[in-house]
């Protein structure tokens, strides 16, 4: 199912560094991938991968001094990575928000919850202090919290950890953004609390049209939750597929290996589980050609020597894999260009150190 | 329930905490500056007998409270002696003071502090309040009060200035031994059957050396502090040998007239302790774990 | 006869307030567990934060002094051991940890850290150590030329693999292996539960398997125990706890699971309502009551945990 409707937020050769002491780190390296109004985007990989580092990097929060950022986000066809500073502020938050992975770290110890949501509502609605505060009370409710109007008076230290997730996405929704980042939204909870989340959120999508990319390392969450996939090795794309064809035609073999390592209650297997041999290279030393060339089952000569394109394959798919690319003969015969439609990575536009 | 860790390549070079503290240290300008006058101290110390020819005590009245000159680099003192001579064998003095304070200051704060931090319990209870007590005056007038009791000199200025300083290293390790003592692996220690005199050797004793050294290297700027205090004053080490803060004191009287006769002695002590200091600031920057990097 | 019986183990933590530390309340982490280990098996013990899994591998080992309770190995109680005698059978008993960050001292070699159960207990050549110490990190996929490196210079999945040849140094007899899995990447998991298994297999080790993710515990357990705040619910084998699970928690436990495969609907998931409760103030009688979909005004007496068919335990009054 591929959406017909323009992308709300393209990202286009998107190249994040991190200058540090021991050298330049390159979190994200060159991806590309569009996110449509009222979709929920997974974007998986383990840790290390660039999927946290991606959404940052969208949303410019990161430390201008030590980053720098290349490529173009554009969001309702404005670049965001170019706006000034001020404008950006406007966007985050209300158009734009961000759910991030630990509730408690997250939420500000020393002010009320309510008082937290009703600092957004009053930057961004620009409602006046009484109306932000009722305004704070009906998300409370919203998000299911019990006696939303006592709640909204206490401290977060006073709440669990599920009542907490739930404040922090009735502040990523209060001012009714079209695109929410939820960066591992339920990892640090409890399995029963993470299905009372996900039904949360699968609930206050439904009326709206609010699109989510929604980042995780769990396949579990991604299947129930996501319609698109976009998988992450290494500051790369590896691969993008819609949800079933990834969970059941995967091309990249990282992908496929990722797959069969996870033990899945349902099928009762008890056969060895495939492993990925190896771990995940050292961003500051990655090797040459495929970064996942030195782990993969099927590497053939030239996986050594060249990294891989974005392939593109029916219609709505793509690959970063010379196992995908027909023309893997043409290149070792003849040399001759490859003719699919393969785009290699977007080519970097301006320049921006960090904001 | 928990962030992952990040699985990267080994067989690449990763930094240590420790190797990457090193290269912090060496980034931090103040504290080399500290380091490299901390080299000077000792150099002039260990090459007294070479720097200066001759006995730094015997009086020359006739070249006294000479003013610096090409003859008497920074002149003389009242019994004529020159102060580049007294100063250059005052750094013995003084750093013989430094390590000897120190070295009081560990040998009897450290045990302690481990076992206090180990064993918790009535024990600790004990040792804590016995330090609180000691810990309520003032570095200074404790030293002050010992050497009323064991009088004047240099060994009883190093004991007295030494003793003082044992309840803050008790203090200090202690603290650290509490936190290190609830590591995993220190539990792990437990589960795999080692004994307790092993862990706090082998297991903790390692893990709280860092604080120990800063300390040290701070310690070391506050002997020569106040063994000059004590010096100053005249209760502690006695004329004629060269100690910087008895040349203070007997400096005092020619302020007026002759005011190279105090500065150079004060120059010196405040360069020796500015040393110690910077260095221990800079050693506590790069490899205290709790300062972010 | 098992390698491991627990009976009614109990662990309070008391509360203290005041200038006195007066105590006022207890924490009941674990409170009344039982179950047996046998030789070669594996047991998982699966619940959510809270439910006192970790302190019950804390206190099987003595690592934690039980308020209440006893542990047998090999029909020896643990509890009436001199330190001594309990610190000899350590030997048999070891403990894998969560963090592979932190379960290993920073300022040691792989070498000195895997060498230190064995110098512990035995007096031998420091040929003959290094030469068991070799073997040791082969036999857990590690590289023995790395003998001298330090742990901030291998990976999480390395640093758990030293951990793992540490806690076999000995030649244990059960291993606890306290959310052994839980912080590596997924790729890694599966390299260390096959290396768990294969050890298993070779070494005829019993592992009590405590952990969060019902995935991994299905998969490698024999047998697993649920748990809900400081008492174990439901106790069976892996087939039947998952397949025909009968506590009410455990099926909405098993039921909230996603599963990685957009395909299986989740028709029968059942969501509980509300948190769960603070160890500090849990529920009279049965503590799951409160969330409970077949709640009946009996729970609010504490049920018995019993077997109602062979090997399957449960505590609810749904079944008396």
């Amino acid at each position: 199912m591929k959406p017909n409707s323009d992308p709300l937020l393209s990202i286009k050769g998107l190249k994040t560094r991190f200058h540090t002491h021991d050298g330049i780190i390159t979190a994200v390296d060159g991806i590309d991938f569009d996110v449509f109004p009222g979709e929920t985007l997974g974007l998986v990989g383990e840790s290390g991968c660039g999927k946290s580092v991606t959404a940052l990097s969208v949303l410019r929060l990161l430390n201008p001094s030590m980053t720098t950022i290349q490529g173009r986000v554009e969001f309702e066809g404005k670049n965001l990575l170019s706006m000034d500073p001020e404008e950006m502020r406007m966007i985050r938050g209300s158009a734009v928000s961000m759910i991030f992975q630990e509730p408690m770290t997250s939420l500000n110890p020393i002010l009320t919850v309510g008082e937290q949501i009703a600092e957004s509502l009053r930057l961004h609605e620009k409602l006046d202090k009484d109306k932000a505060w009722e305004k704070a009370i009906h998300m409370l409710e919203m998000v299911q919290i019990p006696s939303p109007e006592m709640r909204a008076g206490q401290y977060p230290h006073k709440l669990s950890g599920g009542m907490r997730q739930r404040v922090v996405i009735a502040m990523a929704l209060c001012c009714n953004p079209r695109l929410i980042f939820a960066d591992e939204p339920t990892t640090a909870l409890d399995v029963t609390i993470q299905a009372q989340i996900i039904r949360l959120l699968e609930h206050l999508k439904k009326g709206s049209n609010t699109s989510i990319v929604l980042i995780t390392h769990d396949l579990g969450v991604v299947a129930q939750m996501a319609s698109r996939v976009v998988v992450m090795y290494a500051g790369q794309l590896v691969e993008e597929a819609p949800v079933v064809e990834l969970f059941h035609d995967a091309r990249h073999p990282y992908t496929k290996g990722l797959l069969k390592s996870i033990p899945i209650i349902t099928r009762h297997i008890k056969t060895r589980l495939n492993e990925i041999p190896g771990i995940v290279p050292n961003l500051l030393h990655m090797p040459k050609g495929c970064s996942f060339h030195p782990r993969c089952s099927q590497t053939m000569d030239i996986c050594k020597k060249k990294s891989p394109p974005l392939i593109h394959f029916n219609g709505n798919r793509r690959v970063a894999c010379w196992l995908a690319s027909d023309e893997y003969e043409a290149i070792t015969d003849s040399g001759q260009k490859p003719l699919a439609d393969s785009i290699e990575p977007g080519q970097g536009e301006t320049v921006q150190r960090g904001n | 329930m928990n962030t992952k860790k990040n699985e990267t390549d080994p067989s690449e070079e990763i930094k240590s905490s420790s190797s990457r503290g090193w290269a912090k240290l060496k980034r931090n300008k103040a504290a080399l500056v500290g380091g490299i006058f901390l080299l000077i101290y000792i150099g002039c110390a260990l090459g007294a007998p070479v720097l200066f020819r001759g006995d730094p005590s015997a009086p020359n009245l006739m070249a006294s409270l000479s003013p610096p000159s090409a003859k008497y680099f920074l002149g003389t003192d009242e019994l004529g002696r020159s102060i580049l001579g007294r100063i250059l064998y005052g750094s013995r003095i003084s750093l013989m003071i430094a390590v000897g304070v120190v070295g009081v200051g560990l040998i009897f704060g450290v045990p302690v502090g481990l076992i206090s931090g180990y064993y918790g319990g009535k024990t600790d209870f004990i040792i804590q309040r016995f330090t609180d007590m000691m810990l309520a005056f003032p570095g200074f007038l404790l030293a002050l009060a010992l050497v009323a009791i064991l009088g004047v000199g240099l060994n009883n200025t190093v004991i007295s200035i030494g003793i003082s300083m044992v309840p803050l290293y008790i203090r200090l390790v202690r603290g650290c031994v509490l936190i290190v003592r609830e590591e995993v692996y220190v539990e792990a220690a437990r589960a795999i059957g080692t004994k307790d005199r092993h862990i706090i050797f082998r297991h903790i004793l390692p893990n709280v050396m860092a604080p120990i050294i800063v300390q040290t290297s701070l310690g070391m700027g506050t002997a020569i502090l106040f063994a000059a205090g004590l010096g100053f004053l005249g209760i502690g080490v006695q004329p004629p040998t060269p100690e910087w803060g008895s040349m203070l004191g007997s400096a005092r009287a020619y302020m007026m007239g002759k005011p190279h006769v105090a500065t150079f002695p004060g120059i010196a002590i405040f360069l020796a302790v500015l040393s110690f200091n910077l260095l221990g600031d800079g050693l506590r920057d790069a490899f205290d774990p709790r300062s972010k990097i | 006869m098992p390698v491991l019986e627990v009976e009614n183990l109990k662990k309070y933590y008391p509360v203290k307030k005041g200038f006195f530390q007066k105590t006022i309340n207890h924490v009941k982490a674990v409170d009344g567990v039982s179950f047996h280990l046998n030789s070669g098996e594996t047991l998982g013990i699966v619940g959510e934060s809270g439910c006192g899994k970790t302190t019950v591998g804390r206190s099987v080992l003595r690592l934690t002094t039980p308020t209440e309770g006893k542990v047998f190995f090999k029909g020896n109680d643990l509890g009436k051991m001199d330190k001594e005698t309990l610190r000899k059978t350590r030997t048999s008993l070891q403990i894998i940890f969560q963090d592979p960050f932190s379960s290993l001292n920073p300022r040691m070699n792989v070498g000195q850290i895997i060498a230190e159960p064995i110098k512990n207990y035995e007096t031998i050549s420091k040929s003959e150590i290094m030469q068991r110490v070799a073997e040791l990190m082969n036999r857990v996929g590690l590289r023995p030329a790395h003998m001298g490196r330090y742990p901030h210079e291998f990976s999480g999945g390395q640093r758990q693999r030293i951990g793992i040849a540490r806690a076999l140094a000995v030649n244990p007899e059960v291993i606890i292996c306290d959310e052994a899995v839980s912080a590596l990447d997924v790729s890694i998991q599966a390299q260390i539960i096959n290396l768990l298994k294969d050890l298993q297999q070779e070494m005829n080790l019993a592992y009590l398997f405590i952990a969060h993710d019902l995935s991994v515990v299905e998969y490698i357990s024999h047998r697993v125990a649920v748990m809900y705040l400081g008492r174990i619910v439901e106790l069976a084998s892996d087939r039947k706890l998952y397949e025909t699970p009968f506590h009410p928690y455990t099926k909405a436990l098993l039921s909230a699971v996603p599963i990685p495969d957009p395909l299986v609907s989740l028709e029968h998931e059942i969501i509980l309502s509300g948190d769960v409760p603070s160890p500090l103030d849990p529920p009279e009688g049965c503590t799951f009551h409160p969330r409970c979909p077949m709640a009946m005004n009996k729970c609010r007496t504490r049920p018995v945990y019993r077997e109602i068919e062979p090997d399957h335990w449960i505590a609810c009054h749904l079944y008396p």
